[in-house]
């Protein structure tokens, strides 16, 4: 399995392009090629301009940014707890999230409100289950998994405990928020900037993930500093999924079967499938949540359900093949 | 002088103590051997020389610096571990998996060059292993596995190497070529090995110097003539060892 890294970025690459360009053309208003390059190059005015450039563009560039960043949280978050089945929210921050928005949509507060409460929920859990799994001072991936796992628990509990509560009118918006959705993205730039931050600094510690995946004492042994890279771990993988969760909700499956999906092309080397699961699952958010808002439409979905609905067969398909 | 040094180290587990006030000097060009019962702490001493474990007391050298005092990155690119098992959660090819050997000898943006490639080649070749380099690991045999565990060490490319149980799981034949390669890699390049061994024939054969673990706290160190002997033997393991000899060669037997 010697793969060779730029054919398949770049394969990945243009699948980007290819997905950008569905997404900035397809919907309500359909366009051409033409009338899309005119957009874009700022000879064209009016009301088709605008849906592009203030609504599909900046929609399309946040859904990218948040597949990437839970794709790669999730590779990230499956090296640090040394488990295949670890993803973003294992350790219980959409949970957090879902909290905070949840409360703040209660309050009635408009979406900056409940982004600030997403946020401030995430952060929360976060500081709590590091905190709680650091607490007697050792801090091994089994006792923070399970610290998560715990945490985790309880905010799904408090999470249907809101719901049932929760006036009936307030109930699709919470519903929606819960199976993520992107409707809201309106801005692109900081989603774009956490991923990119994400991957500056994860990019130059890929070789020290490849060996803390063979075990800590390996990764040790052949010269990894195994807690400091656990910590900056935990924190950009914790950075980028509340990032993620607070622009789309807790948009479910693109952390954990991305990594695998793209292990199963591009082998084991971080240094190849870190960059991979970034473009890998930014495409698969990108195309999802272009289905999510054109398939029904006028109606919009839920796009948590669309990223589950491509995601199991295609994953499932390459599954199968690769055991052939 | 030493290349790696222990001075009055100490290890205790819950309030067993199971080795004290242990002194080593460990030369280049020496082949050491640690015998001891199962529980003696020989694993663990070699994690403390490695620096993986801060010592109960007592400090270790190496070159002459305090381990606790060096970067993980320094320490890998003069000595290596290899541990007593390998673990694998996540699949990886056999190529992979012996290039990171080279791992503390590249900068984060690196990559390997051609010189690095070429030694993880002539390291899988040296453990019978070329020509498997897609292979996935999990896809090998225990024995082949252990050989590529000893190929990453050879990529690595230490001046001190210390092995737990290397002849796990490898057959009578490549146990005897490990054997012989790390006495090869003591004698022709000045590097120090240290291994741990069940087998007391084969530390007599290969060892220069061995270190007996009682596993009560008290421990001996010599050259492997003075220090194997079925006496010796029978009181380490509690159980009656007898000897034969012939030529300069000694045999061990359980009785």
């Amino acid at each position: 399995m010697v793969v060779r890294p730029l054919p398949l970025l770049t394969l990945l690459a243009l699948g980007v392009l290819a997905a950008l360009l569905a997404a900035l053309l397809l919907g309500s208003t359909p366009l051409s090629l033409t009338n899309l390059w005119e957009i874009l190059s700022g000879h064209s005015e009016g009301v088709v301009g605008n849906i592009v450039l203030e609504l599909r563009l900046p929609r399309a560039l946040a859904a990218f940014a948040v597949g990437g960043m839970l794709a790669l949280a999730g590779a990230q978050m499956q090296v640090l707890l040394g488990n295949p089945l670890a993803d973003p929210y294992i350790l219980g921050i959409s949970g957090g999230a879902a909290i905070g928005a949840l409360l703040a949509m209660l309050a009635g507060a408009a979406s900056f409100g409940i982004n600030s409460g997403a946020l401030l929920g995430a952060l929360a859990s976060m500081l709590l289950v590091f905190g709680l799994a650091h607490g007697g001072g050792i801090w091994s991936p089994t006792r923070l998994l399970l610290t998560g796992v715990v945490v985790a628990a309880g905010w799904g509990a408090l999470i249907s405990f809101l719901l049932v509560m929760a006036p009936q009118q307030n109930l699709p918006g919470m519903l929606f928020w819960l199976m993520g959705d992107l409707a809201h993205a309106d801005r692109a730039l900081p989603g774009l900037v956490i991923l990119l931050l994400g991957l500056l600094i994860t990019l130059p510690r890929a070789r020290s993930l490849n060996l803390l995946a063979r075990g800590e004492l390996q990764a040790a042994a052949l010269g990894v500093e195994v807690k400091p890279l656990r910590l900056q771990l935990y924190l950009t993988a914790s950075l980028m999924t509340a990032t993620a969760v607070t622009i789309g909700g807790s948009i479910g499956f693109v952390g954990l079967v991305v990594p695998h999906m793209l292990r199963l092309f591009a082998g084991s080397d971080h240094r190849l499938l870190l960059p991979a699961t970034v473009l890998g699952g930014g495409t698969l958010l990108l195309v999802a949540d272009t289905l999510a808002r054109t398939l029904l439409a006028p109606e919009q979905l839920p796009v948590g359900v669309l990223t589950a609905m491509l995601g199991v067969p295609l994953f499932l398909y390459l599954l199968q093949r690769s055991y052939r | 002088m030493a290349l790696l040094r222990a001075t009055e180290l100490r290890c205790t587990i819950g309030n067993r103590t199971l080795w004290q006030d242990l002194d080593l000097d460990i030369s280049p060009g020496e082949c050491w051997g640690v015998l001891g019962g199962n529980g003696s702490g020989k694993t663990t001493l070699l994690h403390t020389l490695a620096g993986l474990l801060p010592p109960a007391g007592g400090e270790v050298q190496l070159d002459g610096t305090t381990l606790s005092a060096l970067p993980r990155r320094d320490i890998a690119r003069r000595l290596g571990l290899l541990l007593q098992d390998s673990h694998d959660a996540f699949p990886a090819s056999v190529w992979d998996s012996v290039l990171s050997g080279r791992h503390p000898h590249l900068g984060h943006w690196q990559q390997e060059t051609a010189q690095d490639i070429s030694l993880a080649r002539n390291a899988l070749a040296t453990v019978d292993l070329s020509g498997l380099e897609s292979r996935p690991v999990q896809d090998l045999s225990g024995g082949e596995r252990r050989r590529l565990a000893i190929a990453t060490l050879l990529t690595q490319d230490p001046s001190v190497l210390l092995l737990d149980e290397p002849l796990n799981h490898l057959d009578l034949r490549h146990q005897q070529a490990l054997l012989q390669l790390l006495r090869s890699q003591c004698k022709g390049s000045g590097k120090a090995v240290m291994m741990v061994l069940h087998d007391p024939n084969q530390a007599f054969r290969f060892c220069d110097k061995v270190l007996l673990l009682e596993g009560n706290g008290a421990w001996q160190s010599g050259r492997s003539e003075e220090l194997l002997t079925a006496e010796s033997l029978s009181k380490l393991y509690g159980c009656s060892i007898i000897q034969f000899e012939q030529d300069g060669q000694r045999v061990f037997l359980p009785e």
